[in-house]
């Protein structure tokens, strides 16, 4: 009983720790070389695999190739947004600065994944739908994706105090979750232009191992490229909230010197 | 190595699809890096600038 | 939890409840005319009046494609298994039309209960498979094409 609630406790001391700005910058810091380091080592043999050892599609050739970026995007477009609006709830109830400014630099971060989903999955759509764009359940939840990570940027920076922006935004965050269940169950709910999903996580996946490999460690490349870009951010947005306060002063002076 | 997509007809639809992704990745990772190192400038600056007003 | 921050929880779970049940009635309203496509199953149901544009969904049947040799009309069946209904159209048909495989056509139906397409797309499933594979499954009998699920 007692390791018990020693160790809740250690959780918490853990969690009350990166709520610190200033350690939150010291900590980031030494973490992203190693999520860059993380994503070149699985980026790169992806990269290679998928577009030049996985074989062709039996029905589509080479188009499917464009599904080692689009598929990783896609995932990566909802699961920021889920991060976001956990960040967001998170500084919402407990008012942690840090839990706000991280919630916030996720809408850029996840806006571009939605851009690249988008754009890729046009190209992808045309050499084998015969189509750029259709206004298809799947293909129009995911531009409202889209719509709701510029709502959250633009309502963020409408708002002069950034922590009441944060507040603000991050209700915006929250609300806009329920597009998540839709964006994924767009193409059972409703006929769709778009294919049902190939990749199950409890169940059989319908695309070859030789082709799932490549895309799954895209998709953990994606991950790590999340971090490494969120923390980078995050800890500019931190440095110019503080720039008055004493961490930053020595922080600047260590980086100077 | 099998590269033979890059001569066949959906080459055209792949290297756009890659290179879009690659420049819009490039620039969300890269632009808070330049940013980031000019805002740290800027700080520095001010704080310089501070020490130096008589108290 | 201090009760300052239970009383923060509570209204931000019920924000989420409320957005959430709000577009779900929306989406259930709705439900209808969210549909991209209808099947021949619909189309025998509802009763679409002459004219009107919508989208026939299906699946071309094997050996039903006529292609006109002087122009680039052609007429084919889409079926979902139970209906069947003949497509007429005049352009260039996707790489990806074949029989067997999933289509989509929008345009209106005509008085003689044939459709008349302005525009076909091809559906495709959630498979992707290697060459080998599929003409190893087709060889057992397990036929690979299909997409409109």
């Amino acid at each position: 009983m007692s390791s018990h609630t020693s160790f809740w406790k250690r959780c918490k001391t853990w969690f009350h720790r990166w709520g610190s700005p200033a350690w939150f910058y010291r900590t980031s810091g030494l973490i992203i070389p190693w999520l860059w380091a993380g994503f070149f080592l699985l980026a790169i043999p992806g990269l290679i695999w998928g577009l030049s050892i996985a074989p062709p599609d039996y029905l589509q050739g080479d188009s499917y190739r464009i599904i080692f970026i689009h598929v990783p995007s896609a995932w990566q477009s909802m699961l920021i947004f889920a991060v976001m609006a956990i960040l967001a709830l998170i500084g919402m109830v407990w008012r942690i600065r840090v839990a706000e400014t991280l919630a916030m630099c996720c809408a850029p971060i996840g806006a571009a994944f939605t851009i690249v989903t988008l754009a890729t999955g046009s190209l992808w759509g045309k050499p084998t739908w015969g189509t750029f764009w259709q206004w298809d359940g799947r293909m129009t939840s995911e531009l409202v994706l889209l719509f709701l990570y510029l709502g959250v940027i633009g309502l963020q920076q409408a708002i002069e105090e950034p922590r009441k922006a944060a507040r603000a935004a991050g209700l915006l965050a929250l609300v806009g979750v329920v597009n998540l269940p839709i964006i994924h169950y767009s193409v059972e709910w409703w006929t769709t232009l778009h294919q049902g999903t190939t990749i199950s996580f409890f169940g059989e996946s319908s695309i070859d191992a030789s082709m799932l490999w490549p895309l799954l460690i895209m998709a953990i490349a994606a991950k790590f490229y999340f971090g490494a870009a969120l923390l980078t951010r995050t800890r500019n947005t931190l440095l110019l909230q503080d720039r008055e306060k004493n961490w930053v002063r020595e922080t600047v002076q260590g980086e100077k010197s | 190595m099998n590269l033979d997509w890059l001569s066949g007809p959906h080459a055209v639809y792949i290297l756009p699809a890659y290179a879009i992704a690659l420049a819009v990745y490039l620039y969300t990772a890269l632009a808070p890096v330049f940013s980031g190192k000019r805002q740290l400038r800027q700080i520095a600056d001010i704080h310089q600038h501070q020490d130096q007003q008589p108290s | 939890m201090t009760p300052t921050r239970k009383r923060r929880l509570t209204i931000a779970l019920f924000i989420l409840i409320g957005a959430g049940s709000a577009t779900s009635l929306l989406l259930y309203a709705l439900s209808d005319n969210l549909l991209y496509f209808q099947s021949p199953s619909d189309v025998a149901v509802n009763d679409i009046p002459e004219g009107k544009r919508f989208r026939l969904g299906g699946l071309v049947q094997p050996g039903s494609v006529n292609r006109d040799p002087d122009s680039l009309a052609v007429s084919f069946v889409v079926t979902d298994g139970q209906e069947n209904i003949t497509v007429t159209f005049e352009g260039i048909l996707p790489d990806l039309f074949r029989e067997g495989q999933g289509v989509i056509a929008n345009g209106s139906m005509l008085a003689s209960g044939q459709f008349a397409a302005r525009e076909v797309l091809a559906k495709h499933d959630e498979n992707y498979m290697p060459p080998e594979i599929a003409d190893a499954l087709e060889r057992a009998g397990h036929p690979t094409s299909g997409g409109t699920n």
